[in-house]
């Protein structure tokens, strides 16, 4: 079954602020690790953003789990999505947080308790679970980034560079927690411009540049294909060296 | 139901926790109302309470001069300071700061003898007309001298109007006493004892009373004039404050969970303004509180509190509202906080300059009405007067609410365009 079905997807900004997308299409199988990646500025966030309703698109259809996103409300809570920036209230502790997100995630008063309780236990922020996230270190923030985009036990996850700026300790166990969800039946859709950790985490990747989707496939498949030894060769030689942000190469 | 409950505790939450928010929410409007409470009834204190420095150059070596003085003197309307005659016009600036007086009195050199001269033409004059024959020589035409006041920069136009007209009418007052001791001394001869009539002696005195006032201490003064008045400007100045608060959600990335997340903004808007809602009824109710139990123990007059509680009730909550809307309005289309708290901050000034808060409203041009009466301050400021000052019932003000009701449906439904516009809602 089809977690995700894109076809013939265009978006283009209405002042040119981002890179416009152009036929894009995808089929993401349910419980499937499936990687996104590109350069900077190639359209991942403008695609990520679409799939997950934050932008509406013109043309082209996506449907979340056989139906139209835009007839998808209900099931936006089957969406999570763990943004990369810190996405929360820093002035508030976790619980608090949680409270908030998990209630505006559909969640009622009892399962909204027993997530947390879950979730802070789970990711080790039980001892700071009165504490106001601006306390927190780095990865911390990180954890309860990704507390709040799962309390809902969504069946799609979004991740956006969900290990950006910790440390090895804090990635381990990040990347060890979603693999966990993942067996358990989540589907990951995941984004990152760290290759190594996606190289654990995905089995199966596409590559975008430009606003179009140059290469898709099996992780092993297409490394085997193109006679490479890892996912940073690959991305190099289908995306070149240039800098692809419209910067000039020093 | 749930959803909203927890939204507002959200915003409770983020409230509380920000200690300078709150400081500025509660604490500012309150040195505010004190402050200007304070300096306008120091002001009228000062007019009328013998507080007033006067700085008196007296180069007139002459008794009338004395006399005008002495006169002055009894009024018991300043506090007087001499300085040498010779004292120049280059060091008069000198002299007011080390005296600390804003106004300085110069009585010329030749006063006596000029009005000696004009009373005794006068007095001639009148004489004649009765056929007395007066000793004094007539002089041909009026003397005219001058007494000069110099005014501290500070002072404003109509306080230096008013102490102009207080020496004019001084020196008239002088002049008067002098003209009858002169004709009494005419028609009675020197040899008389009998003192003539004393001038300053009124049998009709002029009495101030206010319209629809009985009770004499209840008559409107600086608190009854301010409070309400700066209580209406905290209200809007919220803006900086809810207004930011939205900016600064749609900055944040939370922001972007809230998009993809199964719950309408709507209601996330909705929890911010009912609990801004609640703080501005919170903020009247201590500014007030503060007017009525406060303000006489800082030697300012308190409060009287309207017996129409209903009415300053529903005039709080529709007024609170339209300075919820307003801040809403103003955060939906800032881009960046400074954009808001900007902006948020200057058009309060300017709406409630407009409106009648720093002047009243009498007092503005006739070209400005139409402008007036598009503020939400006017329609506010005249239903907290009419309850305040007139003790007018709900039904009387219930015709200046109609207006304030068309603002918050205005400024609801650009705010609803403007999240509309920008894919929030």
């Amino acid at each position: 079954m089809l977690a995700i079905e894109v076809n013939n997807l265009c978006y283009t900004y209405p002042k040119q602020v981002g890179q416009p997308l152009s036929k894009i299409n995808l089929n993401i199988e349910k419980g499937e690790r499936f990687g996104l990646f590109g350069p900077n500025g190639a359209g991942k966030t403008t695609l990520i953003q679409l799939l997950t309703g934050v932008l509406k698109n013109k043309e082209g259809s996506i449907r979340i789990q056989n139906e139209p996103l835009n007839q998808h409300f209900k099931n936006k809570r089957s969406i999570g999505f763990v943004p990369q920036d810190f996405a929360f209230y820093d002035e508030l502790n976790p619980i608090e947080n949680l409270k908030f997100f998990g209630a505006w995630s559909g969640l009622n008063s009892t399962e909204i308790k027993q997530r947390t309780e879950e979730l802070l236990n789970v990711l080790g922020l039980y001892p700071v679970k009165e504490s106001a996230l601006k306390t927190f270190s780095g990865g911390m923030k990180r954890r309860i980034n990704l507390a709040i985009g799962i309390i809902h036990k969504p069946e799609i996850l979004f991740l956006d560079e969900p290990t950006v700026g910790v440390d090895v300790q804090t990635k381990r166990a990040i990347i060890n927690y979603l693999l966990e969800l993942n067996r358990s039946g989540t589907t990951l859709v995941y984004t990152s411009h760290q290759l190594e950790e996606a190289e654990k985490l995905c089995t199966r990747i596409s590559m975008i540049n430009e606003g179009k989707i140059i290469t898709e496939g099996l992780l092993n498949e297409l490394l085997k294909q193109k006679n490479v030894s890892n996912l940073e060769t690959l991305f190099l030689q289908l995306t070149g060296k240039s800098f692809k942000d419209g910067c000039l190469n020093f | 139901m749930f959803k909203l409950l927890i939204a507002l505790e959200k915003e409770f939450l983020l409230l509380v926790k920000d200690k300078v928010g709150i400081a500025l929410l509660f604490v500012m409007p309150i040195i505010l109302v004190i402050t200007i409470t304070a300096i306008q009834n120091n002001t009228f204190k000062m007019v009328n309470e013998n507080t007033t420095r006067l700085l008196i150059c007296n180069r007139d070596s002459g008794q009338l001069s004395s006399k005008l003085l002495h006169t002055m003197d009894s009024l018991k309307l300043f506090q007087s300071y001499f300085i040498s005659p010779a004292t120049s016009l280059e060091n008069l600036n000198d002299s007011m700061k080390l005296h600390d007086a804003m106004i300085t009195l110069l009585i010329p050199e030749r006063f006596s003898v000029s009005l000696q001269r004009n009373i005794d033409r006068k007095v001639a004059g009148s004489l004649e007309g009765f056929g007395i024959q007066n000793q004094v020589t007539k002089s041909e035409h009026l003397e005219r001298t001058e007494i000069k006041t110099y005014y501290h920069p500070v002072l404003q136009e109509s306080y230096r109007i008013s102490m102009l007209g207080t020496f004019n009418s001084l020196v008239a007052m002088t002049e008067n006493q002098l003209m009858v001791e002169n004709i009494y001394k005419a028609i009675n001869g020197e040899q008389k004892t009998t003192k003539p009539v004393d001038l300053s002696e009124r049998g009709i005195v002029v009495q101030e009373g206010v319209a629809g006032y009985t009770d004499k201490n209840s008559v409107p003064n600086a608190t009854q004039h301010n409070v309400p008045a700066w209580t209406i400007f905290a209200m809007f100045f919220m803006v900086v404050s809810l207004g930011g608060s939205i900016v600064k959600e749609k900055l944040r990335g939370s922001f972007i969970r809230l998009k993809i997340l199964p719950t309408s903004y709507f209601i996330n808007i909705l929890a911010k303004q009912l609990t801004y809602l609640f703080i501005s009824i919170a903020m009247v109710f201590v500014i007030f509180s503060i007017g009525k139990f406060v303000f006489p123990y800082l030697d300012l007059p308190g409060l009287n509190i309207p017996s129409n509680l209903i009415g300053l009730l529903t005039l709080t909550i529709i007024t609170g509202w339209c300075a919820v809307s307003y801040a809403l309005c103003v955060g939906v289309f800032s881009q960046t906080q400074e954009q808001c708290s900007g902006f948020g901050a200057v058009s309060i000034v300017i709406l409630a300059a407009v409106g009648g808060v720093f002047v009243p409203s009498f007092a503005m041009p006739a070209s400005f009405e139409l402008i007036m009466k598009s503020t939400p301050f006017y329609w506010s400021l005249r239903s907290f007067y009419d309850l305040f000052l007139e003790n007018k019932g709900i039904t009387d003000i219930g015709l200046n609410l109609i207006p304030l009701l068309l603002f918050i449906i205005l400024f609801q439904a650009a705010a609803y365009i403007g999240l509309k516009r920008k894919n929030l809602i």
